[in-house]
This record gives C-alpha cells, structure tokens and sequence, in this order.
C-alpha cells in the first residue's frame, strides 16, 4: 500500500493537478467562446521555453520570467484575434479545431528551433528537492501543483462572482446577443477569456518544468490529456475539470509503475473511450434534450 | 467581424468571379452526354492516368520530378481517402497521418521483413486501414466533432507509441529498411526500375476512380445528406450510421494503402515521419482544394507538395507554412471547410422532369392510414401531449391547428419518431410505429416537411430528388400523381428541372421560398402514403399558395393522405376535408372546416389570441 | 440637441432574401413609434438590424452620432437600448446580477432607475433568472435594458406570450418610458399595443413599409386585417 501511495498516488495526484488546470483553463476559455484551444498544451510549454531561451541569453532570471509572461499574454491574444474570435460561438467546430491545430504546429516548430527538440533541464522554477511529508518522499514542486490547481480554481470562482468582468462573461457565455444588447463586446469577453486561460497556462508550464524535462514537442499531448480531464469532468465545470485531472493523473502514472512507459498513452486513450461510452457528458455535465 | 482581404485582390474578384461563373455555365450548357463523360470517374482517372505516365515517361522514373511525381500520387491517395470521411461524411477526423503509418509499417513489416510481395502487402495494408477506421467509426455518432476529433488525436499518439514499443516486429526507433518489391514470396527483387513508380500511378487513378464512383453512388449522396442535414436525411429514410462507419473505414483504408506505397517509394520507413503533423498535412491538402468536391485532393495535394518543396531547404518552415495556411483558410471560409460539394445526379431529375401529367378524379375517402391512439409525450414535468387520439384515411386531407404551445409540433415530432411516445400507440400502415426511428418510419411511406426546410445547402436541386428517388414504392398511380405533383411544385418555385443551369444549383444558394418547394417537391418525389405539412404556406404568396393548395389535392385525389399544419386559417379552410385543433396538448374540437367558427372554446382558445 | 433615433435607407439581407427593404423613420425623444406587421415582415430583422446584431446597410443616428460603424455592443455603449424578441435574460445569473452587469454611466440627464421602473423585480433579486415566469423574465429584460443608461429604447414585441393583465403593466412601463423622454422604437404584431401608446405607426410588410399613420387611426385596423390574412 505504501508503494502504491508513493509510487503511483502521490504522483498521480500531482501529474493529475497539472492535467487539472489545463482542464480548467479550457473550461475558462469555452464557457465564454465555445472554443477549445488545440494549441494550449503548446503554450504551456512556451512559458519555460522562453525563459530557458532568456536566461541561456544571458538574462536574469527575473526578467526572464516578466519578458515570457509579456510574450505569452502577447502570442495569446494574437492567437485569439486570429484563430478564435472568428469562430466565437459560431457553431462551426471543425473551423475551430483546425485554426487552433494550426497555431499549435506554428508554436511547436517555433519551439523546435532553439533546443531541436531535445528534453531540457529547468533549474528556474520550484525546487524539485525531495523531501518527507508524513513519511513519503515527495518535492515542494510537487506539493505546489496541488496548491497551484486549489488557489486557480478559487482566484477563478471569486473572479466569475464578484468582479464586474466576470459576471460579464459569464453573461456572455450564457447568451451572446443578449450580452452584446446590453453593451458587452465580444472582443473584450473573449480577450478576458483568453487572458486568463493564458495566465493558467503560465503558472502550468513552471509547473511542468519544475516536475519533470521540459519537452517541447509534448505540446499536443498536453492538450489530449487535458481534455480526457475535461470529458471525465464535463465540459464547461471547473469542478469537474478539478476531479477529471487528477484522475486522469493517478491513472496515468498507475500505468507508468504498472506497465511499460509506453504504454501510458494508451491507457489514457482507454479512459477516454470508457468515459464516452458510461458517461458521455462527463460526472458534472449535463446531458442536453435534442431540439428538431 | 469577419477576416477581409486586403484592398487590392478586391479589384480582382469581380473578376475572379466572372471567370469562375462563366466556366460553370459553360460547363451546364454542354450537352448532357457530354457532361456525363466529363463528369465519369472513369474518364477522369483514366485521364489522370495518362497524363501521370506521360510526365514518368518524359522526367525518367528515377529522376528527381519523377520522385515528386510519385510522392504527390502516393500522398494523393490519403488525402482521396481523408475527403471521403470529412468531406462526403462531414466527419472531421485527426487520425488519417495513424492510418498512414499503421499501413506504412504493415507493408514495410510483410515486405521488407518477411518478403511479401507488392500485390500482397498492400491489400493487407488496406484492409487493415478499413478494420482500425471501422472501429473509430463505429462510436463517432455519439461523440459529436470535438470528441471525435480528441479520439482521432489520441489515436494519432497511441499509434506512434506503438510503433516504438514493439521494437521486435517493427524495428523500434531504428525503422524498417529494405522495402523493396519482389518477384514473389521470399522471391527476387524486381529488377526494373519502371515497376514501383508505374504501381503507384495505377494504385492512385483506381484511388481516384473508387472516391470519385463513391460520391456519385445514391450511398455517397446519402452520406452527403447526412452530413449536411441529418435530420433531413432521416426523413428520406435515410440511415446515418452506415453512412458515416463506411465512410471512416474506406478513408482511413485509403490512408493505410498510402502509406503502404509511402514504404514502397523511400524503401525505409521509420517513427519520425510520423507524426500529427502528417494528419494536419493531410487535413490541409483537403481543405485547400475544397472539403467534399471531387477534384478537390487533386489540386490540394498538387499544391501542398509542390509548393514546400521549394522552401525544403530552411528546416521547420515547411511546417510553419501548414499551420499558417491552416489558420488562413480557417479564416477564409467562416462558413466551415466543406466546398463545391455537389454532384450531378441526372438520372433523377429526368424522371421528374419526364413526369406525365396527371389529371386527377374526385376526391374520395378510403381506408384508414394512420391510427393514433390515446398519444401521450412528457418532458421531465411538462406534458408535451395529454391524450391525442386521431384517425386519417387515404385521400384525406386533414388541416392541425392550434395556439402557440399546443402541441402541434410535438404531435408531428413524435408521429416522426424524433421523440418516443411516453404512452399510447400509433399505427401507420396497420403496423405500429410509435417509439421507432426516424428513418425507418419514413421508410414505411410516411414523408414530411420543416416549418424551416431541411433541405441539403451541399447537394444540388437534382440530387435533392435522385434522394427521394433512390427510395420508393408502392401504387404506381399514386406514385405518377406524386411525380406530377413534385414536378408542379418545382416550376412553382421557380426551379425548371428541365433547366440544366437550375438542376446543378446547389441548396446553398437557393431563397428560402425556393427551398420550401424543393423540400415539398422532394418529399412527395419519394411517393408517400401519409405526407405531414408543417407550415408549408409561411411566406408564400396568394398563388404561390393557390399552387400548393392544387397539387396537394390532386395527390390526395390519388390516394396520399396529408396533415397539414397551419396558422394560414383561409387556406386550411379551402383546402383540408377535416380541422383538428389542439390546444394544451389535447384535441379541443373535430369538424368540417365550415363549423369550426362555431364553437365558442375553440373561439376562445385560438382565436381569441391575435 | 435633441435625442432622436433616425434611421435612414435601412436594408437587410439573409442569405439571398431580403429581409428589410430601404426603411426610413425618426424617432423623436419623448415619442414611441411602432413596427406592425404580420410573421416574416421584417420586424426583428429591421431591429436587429438597426441594433448591430444583423448585418444591415444604410444610416443609423442616435443624437446625432452615427452608429452604423459600431458593432452592437458599441451601439448600446453609445446609447441605443435593445430589448430583444424572446427577452434573452442571462439564465445562470441572479435578478440583481442582471441589471448590475448591465448597468453603464449615463452620458446625459434622462435617468430611468430600472428597480423604480419595475418595483415588482425587488422581491426576485436573488432569484436566478432562469428561474423567473415568462412575464417576470419580461421585465428584467426591459429593466437590464435601461440599466445601461440608454437615449433610446428599441423593444421587440415585449407583449409576445403575456397574459392580459401583464400586457396592459408593460404598455404602462413603456408609457412611463417614453414620458421620461426616451425616443421609443417598437415592434408588435398587435394594433392595441400600438393604439393604447398612441403611437407612430409603420405597417411592414415582405420587408417594405406599406404605410405610415398614427396607432389611433381608424382605417389602420381594416389595413392590417387584410394584411394578415392574404
């Protein structure tokens, strides 16, 4: 049982908060755009890149970490003019899909041209030493990302109810005409949205590369396994996002222990059909009565 | 705020668009055998063909055009196969780059590990193919796009891993070399250098030919039924699931068997040229020379290998061009990916458009069609239906009407099989219908129309019919009255079958007046017994309905029995042998049509509300 | 400067059918005028239209600056109220979070406070919205709307589906609106509506105005019976 708690859970539970806020920063970005942002995974990976092309620059570190936040608020918001906005709550998915597939290839070759591709070392974020907690072995990176997932989901349920943005678009992702009557610009919700899925993405990516190598090529992956978070959980629910990362983790990294590394993706691809065949809108979804 | 083109290609697109619409109308006004030809897939991928081996026999099979010739064949089969399941099926599909290296290394493992030769190899590839595509096919009704898009994105990744971990039977990350066609099994290896390139020219016009044949068959115009309308479609008895299983089987097969001659033409295969950015390749290829046409891969692929190839010298911007073109094309077209989706159809329309007259009897009653029995629907708390019970006969006209909120709709709906009966029965034909699907109600002769048309915007007016026509039975009287009818109702809305320029016209660019008559006309095409009007007068004018009223009485003169449903009380009045009204989802009152201005509860309920 | 709506030339198009053909009116401040038409006239097209929410061609003026450049959220930012068909109030979100997310400074004196205007909508403030009557969800729509602190006021058959006692409340509140000195536009498929306002009346018909009057005239109602019915 210790094992199982060392070797599996504790990491699972870990590995599953980071699939947990790339769920959530989905959930933010759809309620209001009705868009999934294919290309997420990459720009968590952009965060530590750009501070690793910063640094190896000769910056400190510092400014390193304020130049990649402006450079990933900066991409974000090019990437909302040019593959989301369009398509905001168009109906017409596979427009979406594909422009944000395509920002997702561009950021991953952009990705490839300083490290090749090459898994790196991230020395600039939390400290991965290990330590003891209650007798297992553990890192305060790794404590920190469930704290990350608790402290993103509250700053974001204070956000959505007590500021007048986020009752704006929650107003906007409840009725867009009816937002739009009453003086709320779709270009400003959808810039807010984006924003802060951005910010997300931000805080993941010193996650990720304070956890394990940084890999820039990992990007879609990212992406698949933040939305197997997202079908378990319900599309839209940032406590069904919470819940379906961090199984999405435990299961995952069961599988790492229990069976050959390569076979991890393919455990997850099973989650994901199991979960569309028992409970296709996910455990906090809703199912919808089909209009003719 | 859509994306707009700068300034200058403004000035160019009148004329852009006086090319293009000249060219179409050049080509409508050939004469129809002519199109026929031009149109047949044998002809075009015999073209192909020829033109293929006539660039081979002039740059030499091992020269370098000849490679890129050979690569835009080989790549051209996988994008034939990725258009059949996301642009005749609308499915969008992530997963055609898995295909092609689950064939690649099927070949490349039977080829060139245990000396299979090439007119074995490959069928197993494509087999294969068709077997994994199946199997994704088989859930895609229930996941919606962005679920099968994750899935196919998954399988993308799985298979990559796959390929890696079973290192003993595909080489792992080392690859599989030596892929080289033989004689025979364990046999020599060709000698000749013409062998493999000739394959792969042959192998891609049979592509061509399969895609293309696939389109014009009444299964591809189903397929593009469904996937423009597919509620539509179940109303011409049409079933979507087979539709859409084949369609992945047959693309991801055809990705498999590209990726098969993929192996045959660089003769070593490895993992890292696969990758989703091959399934986003693909996707591109598509998308660029059009979602859903014909010749549509044809120019994509062209483009999509010629073109990069000139940048092949700067590392990762050849990517960079996909995805940015990606996003470009995705911004060009915000009306989805799918375009010039229809095909000709001709054999339909000239059964229409040949329709003798029919000159109707008198209108009589006969036996009972369609029995309702005590019909109840509720949804959560509300009680949609509280007890309808109705009875129609051949030849009847029956006119439904009631307040907003009545259950008008939900009658029809439930009649349809859009929803299940919470209780009670309906009987269509002596057999029981309540609870069964869509398209097999309509399968049993009963047809119906939208208060908004659901006709086909990718389908042209000529396929619209050849769909009612691909399903009929029954009287023949009844179903010459229907043909008549039909082709009345198309002349009413100014759509003359006859009229080569209006036949190809697709449902897109049709007005709102002129789709209510092709539906009306499409759904009477298909020779119904029972024919269900959902607010067929809304916008149309006095003759305009003065037509309609005729035709439908003239089909009931032959048997058809019709439901109309109507705010339009003048016409319901002229036209219908018998009004129901409903209100509060049961029926208020019975009677002729004369009375109904009689009854004071109907005066209140119905009329008194504007 | 007055605070008129105009409205010069407007045209919609959807997909190949015109929905609105080259409609001209003004609405002058402290005035209500009504769209009447049959189902499929051009009602909502022409609001929509005029709001931002469709795309249409020709002048829209509010105050004297033009909006037909804005999008619709510019328009209502700049003044133009919009009560849409259906009311389109935000389901999830409480009464009181409606109208706070609505609520705009005014550019100008008119001042209507939506909770004076419809003191009925107190007891609900924290009700969500999506849980209100048919009626109820009518009046927030109608308060949201002036909680923006509008110059004018566009409503879209605001009667549509309410019982007769809430029909006469809401020709009351559009009463109180237009003596409050909005410029008031509406559309209705009812004539009495259009009478009790003692409004301005353009009858549309397949998108064209057919004719322009007065709500209390006497031949209006003969007019748009046969209308309706042909």
């Amino acid at each position: 049982m210790h094992d199982f708690v060392q070797s599996a859970l504790l990491p699972g539970l870990s590995e599953g908060a980071i699939y947990g806020l790339i769920a959530v920063a989905f959930a933010v970005l759809f309620t209001t755009t009705g868009v999934i942002n294919f290309a997420h995974g990459q720009m968590v990976m952009l965060m530590p890149m750009t501070i690793l092309v910063a640094v190896g620059a000769g910056l400190p570190v510092w400014i390193a970490y304020v130049l990649a936040l402006v450079v990933m608020i900066g991409v974000g918001l090019l990437q909302e003019w040019a593959a989301v906005r369009p398509f905001m709550q168009s109906g017409h998915s596979a427009s979406w899909i594909l422009s944000t597939l395509g920002v997702s290839v561009v950021l991953a070759e952009l990705l490839a041209i300083p490290y090749a591709g090459e898994s790196k070392n991230f020395t600039h974020g939390i400290s991965a030493e290990r330590i003891e907690v209650f007798g297992f072995t553990t890192s305060p990176a790794n404590v920190a990302t469930a704290i990350a997932l608790l402290a993103v989901s509250a700053a974001l349920m204070f956000f959505y109810r007590k500021t007048k943005p986020g009752l704006e678009i929650r107003a906007m992702a409840e009725d867009v005409d009816g937002a739009e009557a009453i003086g709320i610009s779709r270009a400003r919700a959808s810039q807010t949205a984006m924003t802060l899925s951005i910010l997300v993405a931000a805080v993941t990516g010193i996650l990720v590369a304070s956890t394990q190598l940084v890999t820039p090529s990992l990007g879609l992956t990212y992406t698949f396994y933040g939305f197997v978070a997202t079908a378990m959980g319900g599309m839209g629910s940032v406590a069904g996002a919470l819940v379906g990362g961090l199984v999405v983790g435990v299961v995952s990294q069961s599988a790492a222990v229990y069976f050959d590394g390569l076979f991890v993706n393919l455990v997850v691809f099973g989650l994901l059909l199991v979960v569309y065949v028992v409970r296709p809108h996910g455990l906090f979804g809703r199912a919808t009565v089909r209009e003719v | 705020m859509a994306f707009e083109l700068p300034e200058f290609t403004r000035r160019w697109r009148p004329a852009y668009e006086a090319a293009r619409s000249t060219a179409a109308s050049g080509y409508a006004s050939l004469p129809q055998p002519v199109r026929n030809v031009a149109a047949s897939p044998l002809a075009q991928s015999v073209l192909l063909l020829v033109v293929g081996l006539l660039f081979l026999i002039s740059s030499g099979p091992s020269s370098y055009n000849g490679y890129v010739l050979q690569l835009i064949a080989v790549y051209l089969v996988a994008t034939l196969g990725l258009n059949i399941t996301t642009g005749y099926a609308g499915a969008l599909s992530l997963g055609q780059g898995a295909a092609f290296a689950i064939g690649a290394y099927v070949t490349g493992v039977l080829a060139g590990a245990h000396g299979w030769p090439m007119w074995a190899a490959l069928p197993v590839s494509l087999i294969g193919g068709m077997v994994v595509g199946a199997a994704i096919g088989l859930p895609a009704g229930r996941l919606g796009i962005i679920g099968l898009a994750m899935v196919s994105l998954g399988m993308v990744l799985v298979v990559n891993d796959m390929i890696v971990q079973f290192r003993t039977v595909t080489g792992g990350n080392d690859g599989i070399a030596g892929i080289d066609p033989l004689n025979g099994f364990g046999s020599t290896v060709v000698q000749s250098e013409w062998f493999v390139p000739t394959a792969i020219l042959l192998v891609a016009a049979a592509a061509y030919w399969l895609h293309a044949r696939y389109r014009l068959s009444g299964f591809g115009r189903a397929t593009a039924a469904v996937r423009d309308e597919p509620i539509g479609a179940s109303a011409l008895a049409i079933r979507g699931y087979l539709t859409k299983v084949s369609a992945f089987a047959v693309g991801s097969g055809l990705g498999a068997l590209s990726g098969g001659l993929f192996a045959y033409l660089s003769a070593y295969i490895a993992p890292d040229a696969f990758s989703p950015n091959l399934s986003i390749l693909f996707l591109v290829m598509v998308i660029l020379g059009g979602a859903g046409s014909r010749l549509g891969p044809v120019v994509g692929t062209v483009i999509l290998v010629l073109v990069p190839l000139q940048l092949d010298e700067y590392p990762h911007v050849n990517v960079i061009v996909y995805g940015l073109l990606l996003i470009l094309l995705m911004r060009l077209r915000p009306k989805g990916i799918l375009s010039r989706t229809s095909a000709p159809a001709p054999h339909g329309v000239d059964e229409i458009a040949t329709a003798t007259e029919y000159t109707a009897p008198a209108r009589t009653v006969g036996s009972l069609v369609l029995e309702i029995s005590d019909l109840r629907k509720s949804f959560g708390g509300v009680h949609a239906l509280g007890g309808v019970s109705l009875q129609l006969r051949t030849g009847e006209v029956l006119g439904l009407i009631g307040p907003n909120g009545s259950g008008k709709t939900t009658l029809l709906n439930v009649m349809c099989g859009h929803y299940t009966p919470s209780d009670g029965r309906i009987e269509l034909r002596g057999t029981e219908i309540g609870g069964h699907s869509p398209a097999s109600i309509a399968a049993h002769g009963l047809a119906r129309t939208f208060q908004t048309p659901k006709t086909f915007d990718g389908m042209s007016v000529e396929e619209h019919l050849a769909l009612a026509l691909d399903r009929h039975d029954g009287d023949p009287t009844r179903i010459q009255a229907c043909r008549s009818g039909a082709l009345r109702l198309l002349e009413l809305g100014g759509l003359d079958p006859r009229d080569t320029h209006v036949r190809t016209r697709e449902g897109g660019t049709l007005s709102h007046g002129q789709l209510r008559f092709l539906e009306i006309a499409t759904a009477l095409a298909s020779g119904p017994s029972v024919l269900l009007l959902d607010e067929p007068a809304a916008g149309l004018s006095a003759t305009e309905i003065d037509g309609l009223e005729a035709v439908v009485s003239d089909v009931a003169a032959a048997g058809v029995a019709t439901i109309i449903v109507e705010h339009h009380l003048d016409m319901v009045s002229r036209l219908v042998d018998r009004i129901v009204v409903l209100d509060l989802g049961k029926v208020l009152w019975e009677g002729p049509p004369d009375k109904l201005h009689d009854d004071d509860a109907v005066r209140a309920a119905y009329m008194g509300v504007s | 400067m007055t605070i008129d709506l105009v409205v010069e030339n407007l045209s919609v198009h959807y997909g190949g059918v015109r929905a609105v053909s080259d409609l001209s009116v003004t609405v002058h401040a402290g005035t209500c005028t009504a769209l009447l038409g049959a189902n499929g006239a051009g009602k909502t097209s022409a609001l929509r239209g005029i709001g931002g929410l469709t795309k249409a061609s020709g002048r829209v003026t509010l105050a004297g600056e033009r909006l037909d450049h804005l999008p619709a959220s510019g328009r209502a930012g700049a003044g133009l109220g919009h009560v849409l068909e259906g009311r389109h109030v935000f389901p999830g979100l409480t009464v009181a979070e409606n109208i706070e997310v609505a609520r705009r400074r005014a550019r100008h004196e008119l001042k209507a406070d939506p909770l004076e205007l419809l003191p009925e909508l107190r007891p609900h403030l924290d009700r969500p919205a999506g849980g209100l009557s048919g009626g109820q969800q009518q009046m927030l729509a109608i308060a949201r709307a002036v909680a923006g602190g509008p110059q004018a006021v566009m409503l879209d058959e605001p009667t549509n589906g309410l019982s007769p006692k809430l029909v006469n409340r809401t020709i009351d509140i559009i009463a109180d609106l237009r003596d409050a000195g909005f410029a008031v536009l509406l559309v209705e498929q009812r004539l009495e509506v259009a009478q009790a306002l003692e409004a301005d009346v353009l009858v549309l018909r397949h998108g064209a105005t057919k004719h322009r009057g007065f709500g209390t005239d006497a031949d209006l109602p003969d007019l748009l019976h046969s209308m309706y019915l042909s």
